[in-house]
């Protein structure tokens, strides 16, 4: 026991090993700083390489082309598109007519897509320019109201187009539907 | 051995000739009993369709095959006639045939085509129209019609009988004199050119078309007429006794009798016109965003 009293209380190491701690402390930090400020741009990176090979693997399964627009030359001579998509059915400024509006409009105009092919070549180009027409009409008339949005004239002829033009998608499918172009037994 | 051969195939060729192509134009003339209010449907892609009414209480039809048909279906069933030009599963022909059809006088006839034109006489009950781009040829009584064409024009002449006309056309023009009663007339590009003693309803609607509506107004009746680009004319034949609501956002109104058209705003070149003329039973809208109104009266 008396041994263990004469000990000292603190015993100094022979060198200051503190300088040397700091400076690993210091140079982890600066490691650690180096790697947060890339890890943002490494997930980028991640999420393209993620994008594009789903976007591949896609494109690989459905084999589906980017759709292509087809000119052809309308008998005055003016190229038109064969396959004019409607415009997003606005109703002046910033309004639309709605999602399920929408998606009966662009249904009928599928529709009529595959079903045109069985209309005589001059009926199909026909059809498909009076559709353009009422398309011009629509747009024409849209321009109108986003400049005055609170015409009456013009809100009610807005929604009559866009009725022709359902009118029409609709009478020429069900036409081209009942044409007796082939034997049926 | 070879000449036995050569007498065969001579006799074949002759057998082969005699008997004609398969779809070789032939004449058709078939007929059966018809229920004096029955249906008649019928069809066929190219060629003429004629329909005539007669006091038989049969359908007949003759005519003639164009080359490419395959045959003609004729079945009748009491109540419901099926007269069908049949085309080969597969053929690009669309064969031209011409067919006579004589009907009952009071039969509901409905008739499809393609480049088919549609002549109907003298029948009686409702009428449902159907060619692409055919031209319609009808006389109406006092059923219900119903013509449909994307190009074909469409001629229909009335009896002055109270009917409901319902007119589909998106380039085809229109000439329909006669009528009474009810109308509804839609086109995009073809014009409408109307005459009626009096109507009771009409609502003619153009997006590029022009509309020429000359009519009486039957007391209580209602008018609408609406176009974008077309041009519009109403001719009232009759003692005028109407509220009229007459607007266009770009074109012009040019009035027979009433008041003159006012500009809507000063910001913009519309013009409007809202008047009551006589007791104002009747009503009269005519809207268009940028043709020309006129109204006439008597």
């Amino acid at each position: 026991m008396q041994a263990a009293r004469r000990l000292p209380d603190n015993i100094s190491p022979r060198r200051d090993l503190w300088p040397a701690i700091a400076a690993r402390i210091a140079a982890d930090e600066r490691q650690m700083e180096r790697q947060d400020r890339w890890r943002p741009f490494g997930m980028v990176a991640a999420a393209l390489a993620l994008v594009a090979v789903s976007s591949l693997v896609t494109i690989w399964v459905t084999d589906d082309p980017a759709p292509r627009v087809v000119h052809q030359i309308s008998p005055g001579g003016m190229a038109v598109p064969a396959r004019s998509a409607p415009l997003a059915a606005g109703f002046g400024a910033g309004v639309t007519l709605g999602p399920r509006y929408e998606r009966a409009r662009q249904e009928l105009t599928q529709d009529l897509e595959g079903r045109l092919e069985e209309l005589p070549e001059p009926s199909r180009a026909l059809v498909e320019r009076n559709l353009q027409q009422i398309r011009a009409a629509l747009s024409e008339i849209n321009a109108e109201l986003s400049k005055d949005p609170n015409n009456v004239l013009l809100q009610q002829l807005l929604l009559a187009a866009y009725q022709d033009e359902l009118a029409v998608l609709m009478n020429v499918n069900k036409m081209v539907q009942t044409l007796p172009l082939r034997t049926e037994i | 051995m070879r000449s036995r051969f050569k007498a065969l195939a001579a006799v074949a060729a002759v057998t082969a000739f005699a008997a004609g192509p398969a779809w070789a134009e032939r004449m058709v003339d078939e007929s059966a009993d018809a229920h004096p209010r029955g249906e008649v449907d019928i069809a066929n892609t190219a060629g003429q369709v004629t329909v005539t009414g007669w006091d038989h209480e049969q359908v007949k039809v003759s005519g003639e095959l164009g080359a490419g048909a395959e045959r003609l279906l004729f079945e009748a069933d009491g109540r419901r006639t099926e007269i069908k030009v049949i085309l080969p599963r597969g053929s690009s022909s669309r064969g031209s045939s011409d067919l006579e059809v004589m009907v009952p006088k009071g039969s509901r006839v409905s008739i499809n085509g393609v480049s088919a034109e549609i002549m109907i006489r003298e029948v009686e009950g409702a009428l449902r129209l159907q060619t692409v781009s055919g031209e319609i040829d009808v006389e109406v009584y006092g059923e219900d019609v119903e013509a449909k064409t994307v190009s074909g024009q469409i001629t229909i002449r009335g009896q002055e009988v109270p009917a409901l006309l319902v007119l589909n056309t998106v380039s085809g023009d229109a000439d329909i004199s006669r009528i009474r009663g009810e109308l509804v007339a839609n086109s995009v590009t073809g014009d409408l050119d109307i005459s009626s003693a009096e109507l009771a309803r009409a609502r003619i609607r153009t997006t590029n078309g022009d509309i020429d509506l000359s009519t009486g107004l039957a007391e209580g009746g209602r008018v609408d007429m609406e176009a974008i680009n077309g041009d519009l004319r109403l001719d009232i034949i009759n003692d005028v006794n109407a509220e009229f609501d007459i607007e266009t956002f770009n074109g012009s109104i040019n009035n027979d009798f009433g008041p003159d058209a006012e500009a809507v705003s000063r910001y913009t070149p519309g013009k409007s016109l809202r008047f009551t003329e006589g007791d104002g039973s009747s009503r009269v809208r005519i809207k268009t965003l940028n043709g020309t109104i006129s109204l006439r009266g008597r």
